[in-house]
């Protein structure tokens, strides 16, 4: 193996370690904000292997689209959430990855703030949605040991351990099946050195329509998200903003009214 | 090239995996779209390397990352727009507390 | 001077005015109307860019300049964008240059009474930079959009007083008549663009020698040039407009609509002369196009009173002279013609705004007498009124000399025509000077002291100027046209023509003078001149009416349908009438028959009852059974569903795994 092969076997190494761990930590941590910048780390890698793919194009803008644009937008709205610093999970039961990913994140104020939380199931307090994890039964959240009950603050969903089966053995099955497969009808042809050429001239020959589509969509979903986004004017005018209705219970109906009508049509004849 | 293209698969394939385990284990919205994102991610960098290793002389591979990129931008978009709706209503983006198309 | 710096030389005429349209225009936004200190600025700013466009136009005196950059250039397509000084591209660019300096410094003073100045001067501001970027235009997509800008100026500005509903009319039907026009023009340089894969006019005008074109093509190619040169120059069919156009402020008919903007399409047929020189069909139906123009306005000017229309008809007329002149193969009298008509019409409109603002009316019937409370104004008028009517040595003489030799030279019955034309031209506006300026005033009555005055400041000087321009150019440029226009001089007709064509004039406005003394204001031809302005105003009326009623078939369809459904009401409500009558007899059959199906009845519902509805109540609760048992498989929870998607299509995976090979 050449010194040149070498390099490129450790660049792909270290790549693909940062975009798999990077990934499997935002998948795994506590904190949502620590989750963001895992994400980050896991676009870099890609975009990383994008390069040593030669797709430097694709690589930068894998960097600044998901970084400079999405990755931003994300982390502002992870500061909406209630606990973006997972601080109040960093005490709960977790598996070894998510031990690991979460590392140091333990508020240090085990017995005021994290353990109210955890044993929330005495009464929800003063939090205004103390009853939602009643209205479902209450049996989904049986399965999930320590935090079940009328307070759930837990960042996964009760099936987290059918998820993890599902992604091991999606991986694995993926994974057997490349293995298993023979030789892909592999080309020894060189990519010409400057893609973005290459690209542009496609974007604006070839694609055009797909490019001015994609533009249009773009311009669409700009407005879509602003007429969604934005406030009304007027606080109390359901016409502005989708609103979402509480649960209510339903009217009664009345049993009897049918049988009415109709001993009724049966008289008058 | 000296890693091999099952390689690059492979890496793809587990991206995809732990995505998948992200979109359903996760319960906030916001969780729910990086994992989503990291979808995309695993089929772009499948595109891309077959592009690569198969017929690297037919830049439109390349293109349908692009693409692929842009509806992803616009997801995303769309998507923290709904939440932030989400949050103004009902001070919460978890997704189980929007249960009302319930049975 | 380098080349650099003459290509950015060349480069600011058209910006500079187009930069000042968009400051003032940015300035009107935050700036308050109405200050009296401040009213006068926007005017002087606008004078200063054009004063500028003009004073850097002067520099480049003698310069063959071109600057051009390639915009687009997709897949063997160049589109690029030139602006270039040549002689005919030059030339006009000053004389545009000059009247809009000339212009805006009378409207400083003008228009200081009205409300919204700053709009004013900067859609001026923006007239003037298309313009010269018309004229300077060396790719067709500069020479489009220019041309378009141009119209939509003109557009803005004939709605000045957009309050009033004529003015707006006239400023839709304006625009609307010269859009379909300009489609003419969109066509035929699309056409060009596509066929020669670049978009400079040059490489057009060289391809004509090659056969990069067949005839027909170039026929075609001509005749849609020519409908947007009819739409923009008010040519026979399309003329109704510019009258119209008269009810934006006077400054803007004197510039736009007189001087500027309408010779823009006698431009275009100048510059694009090499085409219609290879296409002789379309060259002829240029000539009679523009003689009919010019004889038809020039006879409905005649008739008219309205002292701002008749010098819009007189446009017409003259502007169809331009484009007979080039029609006869004779494009230097054409451009000389262009020349001196917009500096003595433009002069005389300047002169009408001046009676305006003075006497408060421009009807002829009501004005008279101005001679002696505005002498000045009188005297400019009086001069420009000369030269048009070809009086020398007056401007006006000397190019509508060179157009009667060379219709003279083509066929004597031509040259008598035209020489009748600067006859008639001579009784029109000796009508409206004696009418305006001379005997005394009709109506009201003339009083002591408080009579109309001459006007004072910026726009006395624009008229002296004017005046002036208008006697001299003529003298001043003779001598040198030949040099300044890339045309050859025509081998003109003898003298006797041309003594006729002075005589001709002055032979007019004799005979308008006694005709006023003797008929006073009412006009000369009637009926002519009236039927044939009803005429040509039809056509607009006709179209846009169609538009109208074609793009309101809705409500008179339904009308029909509401007709329709009246005469079924009415006739379902005589059939009811009868029905009635019979029914009351049917009834006590049909009892008899109720009496008997009852019987049926009876029995039917017991089988039913026992039957069909036990039956159904069955299928009812076993559905409802179903239902509550599916219902919790909808949980309402994202995870869920997510969850089985992915295990959806993981199982399909496996399963078409297994049966794969």
């Amino acid at each position: 193996m050449s010194l040149g092969e070498m390099a490129e076997w450790f660049a792909f190494l270290v790549l693909a370690l940062i975009s798999l761990a990077g990934a499997l930590g935002m998948a795994t941590t506590m904190s949502m904000f620590r989750s963001g910048i895992f994400l980050m780390a896991s676009f870099i890698g890609v975009a990383g292997l994008f390069i040593l793919l030669s797709a430097d194009l694709l690589g930068l803008l894998q960097i600044m689209m998901y970084i400079g644009g999405m990755l931003v937008m994300i982390l502002f709205m992870v500061l909406f959430s209630m606990d973006p610093g997972g601080a109040m999970m960093a005490d709960m039961k977790m598996s070894l990855v998510e031990r690991f990913f979460s590392l140091g994140l333990s508020s240090g104020k085990k017995d005021d703030g994290g353990g109210d939380m955890e044993h929330g199931g005495h009464d929800g307090g003063g939090m205004e949605h103390g009853g939602d994890g009643g209205d479902g039964g209450g049996m989904e959240h049986g399965g999930d040991g320590g935090d079940g009950g009328g307070m759930d603050m837990s960042m996964t969903t009760p099936v987290k351990g059918w998820a993890a089966l599902l992604g091991l053995a999606n991986g694995a099955l993926l994974t057997g099946l490349l293995l298993l497969r023979p030789a892909w009808p592999e080309s020894t042809e060189q990519p010409n050195p400057d893609s973005a050429e290459q690209i542009g001239n496609l974007l604006m020959g070839k694609y055009m329509m797909a490019f001015e589509g994609a533009g249009l969509l773009i311009l669409i979903g700009i407005f879509g998200a602003v007429l969604i986004g934005r406030t009304s004017r007027y606080p109390d005018d359901r016409s502005r903003t989708a609103y979402v209705t509480v649960d209510a219970p339903p009217p009664e109906v009345e049993e009897s009214a049918g049988d009415v009508v109709a001993r009724d049509s049966k008289e008058g004849d | 090239m000296a890693v091999p293209l099952t390689a690059y698969l492979v890496v793809a394939a587990l991206l995809f995996a732990i995505g998948v385990y992200a979109v359903i284990a996760q319960r906030s919205a916001v969780m729910i779209l990086m994992g989503i994102e990291v979808l995309l991610n695993a089929i772009g960098l499948n595109l891309i390397a077959f592009w690569r290793f198969v017929n690297p002389g037919d830049y439109s591979a390349q293109i349908f990352a692009i693409i692929i990129i842009t509806v992803g931008a616009v997801e995303m978009g769309i998507g923290l727009a709904i939440m932030l709706l989400l949050y103004r209503n009902r001070s919460s983006v978890q997704v189980d507390d929007y249960a009302e198309l319930r049975g | 001077m380098t080349a650099g710096i003459q290509s950015a030389l060349l480069l600011m005429v058209p910006i500079l005015p187009l930069a000042t349209a968009g400051g003032l225009a940015l300035a009107g936004l935050f700036a308050r109307s109405g200050d009296g200190r401040l009213r006068r600025w926007p005017g002087w700013v606008a004078l200063a860019s054009s004063a500028f466009s003009l004073g850097i136009l002067l520099l480049l005196w003698g310069r063959e300049i071109e600057v051009s950059g390639e915009w687009l250039g997709v897949s063997g397509l160049a589109v690029t964008v030139a602006l270039e000084s040549t002689e005919l591209t030059y030339f006009l660019a000053v004389l545009v240059a000059s009247i809009s300096t000339l212009v805006i410094l009378y409207s400083i003073k003008y228009m200081e009474t009205e409300a919204g100045v700053i709009r004013f001067f900067a859609e001026l501001a923006l007239f003037v930079g298309a313009m010269l970027a018309l004229v300077l235009a060396g790719s067709w997509i500069v020479l489009f959009s220019a041309w378009e800008f141009v119209g939509l100026a003109s557009f803005l500005l004939i709605g000045f007083w957009y309050r009033e509903a004529a003015s707006r009319r006239a400023a839709q039907r304006a625009f609307l008549m010269t859009r379909v026009a300009d489609m003419g023009l969109l066509l035929a340089w699309l056409h060009v663009t596509m066929r020669l894969h670049t978009s400079r006019i040059d490489a057009f005008l060289g391809s004509l020698g090659t056969p990069a074109f067949t005839e027909a093509e170039l026929l075609i190619l001509a005749l849609l040039f020519l409908l947007a040169v009819v739409g923009k120059s008010a040519q026979l069919p399309l003329t109704a407009w510019l009258p119209a156009a008269m009810a934006g402020p006077t400054p803007v008919s004197a510039l736009i609509h007189s001087a500027t903007m309408v010779a823009a399409g006698v431009f275009l047929l100048l510059r694009l002369f090499p085409l219609y020189e290879a296409s002789p069909w379309a060259l002829t139906l240029v000539l009679w196009l523009g003689l009919a123009g010019a004889v038809v306005a020039a006879i409905v000017a005649t008739g008219q009173n309205d002292l701002k229309r008749l010098l819009a008809w007189s446009t017409i007329s003259q502007l169809g002279e331009m484009v007979f002149a080039i029609g006869l193969g004779a494009p230097l009298a054409g451009a000389y013609h262009l020349a001196t008509h917009s500096v003595f019409k433009s002069t005389l409109f300047l002169t009408a705004g001046a009676v305006d603002h003075g006497a408060g009316t421009r009807d002829l019937s009501q004005l008279g007498g101005l001679r002696r409370s505005m002498p000045l104004t009188a005297a400019v008028f009086g001069l420009a009124a000369l030269a048009l009517a070809g009086v020398p040595p007056l401007s006006g003489f000397w190019s509508e000399d060179l157009i009667v030799a060379a219709a003279a030279a083509k066929h004597p019955a031509l040259g008598l025509v035209s020489v009748g034309l600067v006859l008639l031209a001579g009784l029109y506006i000796g009508r409206a000077g004696v009418a305006t300026f001379l005997g005394t005033r009709r109506s009201p009555p003339p009083q002591e002291g408080a009579g109309p005055k001459d006007p004072g400041g910026s726009m006395m000087l624009a008229m002296l100027l004017g005046g002036a321009a208008a006697a001299l150019t003529g003298l001043l440029l003779h001598p040198a046209v030949e040099g300044l226009l890339p045309f050859a001089k025509e081998s003109g007709a003898g003298a006797a023509w041309r003594i006729a064509a002075g005589i001709a004039g002055l032979v007019g406005l004799l005979a308008a003078w006694l005709l006023v003394r003797s008929k006073g204001t009412a006009s000369l031809f009637e009926p002519l001149p009236r039927l044939l302005e009803r005429a040509l105003e039809a056509v607009p009326e006709l179209g846009m009416r169609t538009a109208e009623a074609s793009s309101f078939p809705l409500p008179r369809f339904e009308a029909a349908l509401d007709g329709g459904a009246q005469a079924a009401r009415g006739l379902v409500l005589a059939l009811t009438g009868g029905a009635q009558r019979s029914e009351a007899f049917l009834d006590g059959v049909a009892l008899a028959g109720v009496r008997a199906v009852e019987g049926v009845t009876e029995l039917t519902e017991r089988t039913e009852s026992r039957v069909f509805g036990r039956g159904g109540d069955r299928a009812a609760e076993l559905l409802s059974l179903a239902g509550a048992r599916l219902r919790p498989a909808q949980t309402g929870r994202v995870y869920l569903y997510t969850l089985g998607l992915f295990l959806w299509t993981f199982g399909t995976a496996v399963v078409s795994l297994l049966f794969w090979r």
